[in-house]
């Protein structure tokens, strides 16, 4: 024991002589003590007085504070688009990665700004086109159409405009598998049930697709179930991985890594109902998070924190509080956008960048608007994020872009517009 | 107690003398000395107003450093995340197996409360009675806290 005393004192030591305290330390707090003077009874009145400038000066301080936030971070806060500041930009260039909003003020037509906050370039859709379900590429080189909004992509278009020519085979494909972009921005991925049991298809944008078969229900019992909810949340051609989920509320949740070329499971994790509420991957698959359900305001005991894993072997790589939720990451998962209040429909999230190896939190948003989507700039860092008023549960809000860049600064695109 | 000529109680003279050591247990618990003289002039502030709760005899140092550990713990909580960081080395109960353990890292990987017990015991050197008192326990309590810390660095440890 006396050994251990004295490793203890010299570790303590070591440590506390690396940061003594300053050398005024008394002389300068008993100073600020006695500027404090405790009030006496005969002094109410001046503490009551205190007490209310005191009030009035930190609701005018609160009231600046979110004044100055919403400088910052809302340049439009109105939640009608409003005009765009230019109409019409050309014709996207090629090859440069680009965010995508609809113009307000021309139906069917996207203006595409680059990742400085610039517009580029204005795609004119083709006329009618049922857009109620949208969605570019990564990098914007091509959009996909999907009239039922369940994720099924009949059609998909070029940056011209066009309609790109599909594989007549693909017509027999079930248009509503959940699909999502790969990480090369070119191939689609989803899982699809069928008699011969689950496989998990991969194609490119308009081509006919490969097809594997993944063993994530031998005895049938998810199927026999009657409530799904498997999904493709991450998709790597590069790394020939792929991460599927169950993700239902109310039963038991599964997240299996799968090879794409083989549909070989590599590793299979489950958790019991209601401990999380939410899956999320890396688009390279690397990244897992468990999402705990305190993170979406569930009082209900849940998983004790949200958590970040490797793929490669399930370890922990940062560990968060369970009221934090991880919306996605950056292109090379150093970054995660995560929100910092329960995200749900008219309230408006708080949000914050962490960076994924430290933790340290980069940027914060604290205002009043609402998350309404996220992209992570192709090969870089940096993430736009779509925000829109809390009143606007239109299925196409009116959004202001902001860009989130990974030191941490902002640029606010001007302008509002409507998410795509 | 000592008191001013107005008759108030002479905080300079009660609290004064355990400044720095507030500040040291402030150190030790947050690990950030930004952090721990903010939360040490905090205290002090806290002190100050609560000094005619300190009974007639009580020692001081105890009780300001409760108030100390107190304001370290709302500090930590008033942080809305925490982070694990997870190190490319062998995991802890590789590390703590040998007598060779490098004991500063272990320090630093011991739970804020653990730490606490630790530091005051066996660095500050405070009896028993006052390491209870600064953890809200009783003098038996603070010796099985100290000794379950303890024991988390070398888990052979048998108590004297």
């Amino acid at each position: 024991m006396e050994k251990l005393r004295s490793e203890i004192r010299a570790a303590f030591e070591r440590e506390q002589a690396a940061h003594p305290p300053i050398t005024a330390l008394r002389q300068n707090v008993v100073a600020t003590v006695n500027a404090h003077r405790r009030p006496t009874r005969n002094f109410q009145w001046v503490a009551l007085t205190a007490a209310l400038v005191l009030g009035i000066l930190v609701v005018f301080g609160l009231m600046s504070t979110r004044f100055a936030r919403h400088a910052t971070m809302q340049a439009h806060p109105q939640s009608s688009p409003v005009a765009s500041p230019l109409a019409d930009y050309g014709p996207p260039p090629a090859g440069v990665p680009l965010v995508y909003v609809q113009d307000p003020r021309h139906d069917g037509w996207l203006i595409g700004f680059d990742w400085a906050g610039k517009p580029r370039g204005t795609v004119k859709m083709p006329q009618p086109l049922d857009t109620n379900r949208m969605s570019q590429a990564p990098d914007g080189s091509v959009f996909g159409i999907s009239p039922n909004g369940k994720g099924g992509y009949t059609e998909f278009l070029d940056v011209q405009g066009n309609r790109i020519p599909m594989d007549p085979s693909l017509s027999d494909w079930p248009v509503n598998a959940n699909l999502i972009w790969a990480d090369d921005g070119q191939h689609l991925c989803g899982i699809w049930y069928s008699p011969r049991g689950w496989a998990l298809i991969t194609r490119l944008a308009t081509k006919s697709p490969t097809s594997v078969p993944v063993a994530i229900d031998p005895d049938g019992a998810i199927v026999r179930s009657g409530v799904i909810g498997v999904s493709v949340v991450a998709c790597s051609i590069r790394s020939d991985r792929a991460i599927i989920t169950r993700d239902v509320y109310g039963a038991e949740e599964h997240i299996w890594l799968v090879r794409i070329s083989d549909g070989k499971i590599l590793s299979h994790r489950t958790y019991a109902a209601n401990q999380l509420s939410n899956i999320v991957a890396s688009p390279d698959g690397a990244l897992i998070v468990e999402d705990s359900a305190k993170a979406s305001g569930q009082i209900a005991q849940a998983a004790p924190s949200t958590i970040i894993r490797r793929t490669s072997d399930m370890s922990v790589v940062l560990t968060l509080d369970a009221s934090i939720g991880v919306i996605g990451f950056n292109s090379d998962n150093t970054m995660a956008l995560v929100y910092t209040s329960p995200w749900a429909s008219g309230v408006a999230t708080h949000m914050a960048l962490v960076e994924v190896p430290t933790g340290k939190v980069l940027w914060r948003y604290d205002g009043s608007q609402e998350f309404a989507g996220f992209l992570a700039q192709p090969n870089g860092k940096d993430f736009a994020v779509m925000l829109k008023g809390t009143a606007d549960s239109t299925m196409h809000p009116s959004v202001s872009v902001v860009l989130v860049r990974s030191d941490g600064s902002t640029t606010v695109i001007p302008g509002s517009y409507v998410h795509l | 107690m000592k008191r001013t000529e107005t008759g108030e109680l002479d905080f300079d003279a009660l609290i004064g003398p355990h400044l720095e050591s507030g500040y040291r247990t402030a150190l030790a618990i947050l690990q950030n000395p930004d952090e721990a003289h903010d939360a040490v002039q905090e205290s002090a502030l806290k002190a100050w107003r609560k000094l005619h709760q300190l009974r007639e005899g009580s020692p001081a140092r105890p009780w300001f450093l409760a108030i100390v550990a107190n304001q370290c713990r709302s500090e930590r909580r008033k942080h809305w995340w925490s982070v694990i960081r997870m190190p490319e080395v062998e995991r802890i109960d590789h590390e703590f197996r040998t007598e060779n353990v490098d004991i500063d890292r272990a320090l630093a990987t011991l739970p804020r409360e653990d730490r606490l017990a630790l530091f005051l015991y066996f660095y500050l050197d405070l009896p028993l009675e006052e390491v209870g008192a600064v953890l809200g326990v009783s003098p038996g309590g603070a010796k099985t806290r100290v000794y379950r810390a303890a024991k988390k660095l070398r888990p052979g440890l048998e108590m004297d």
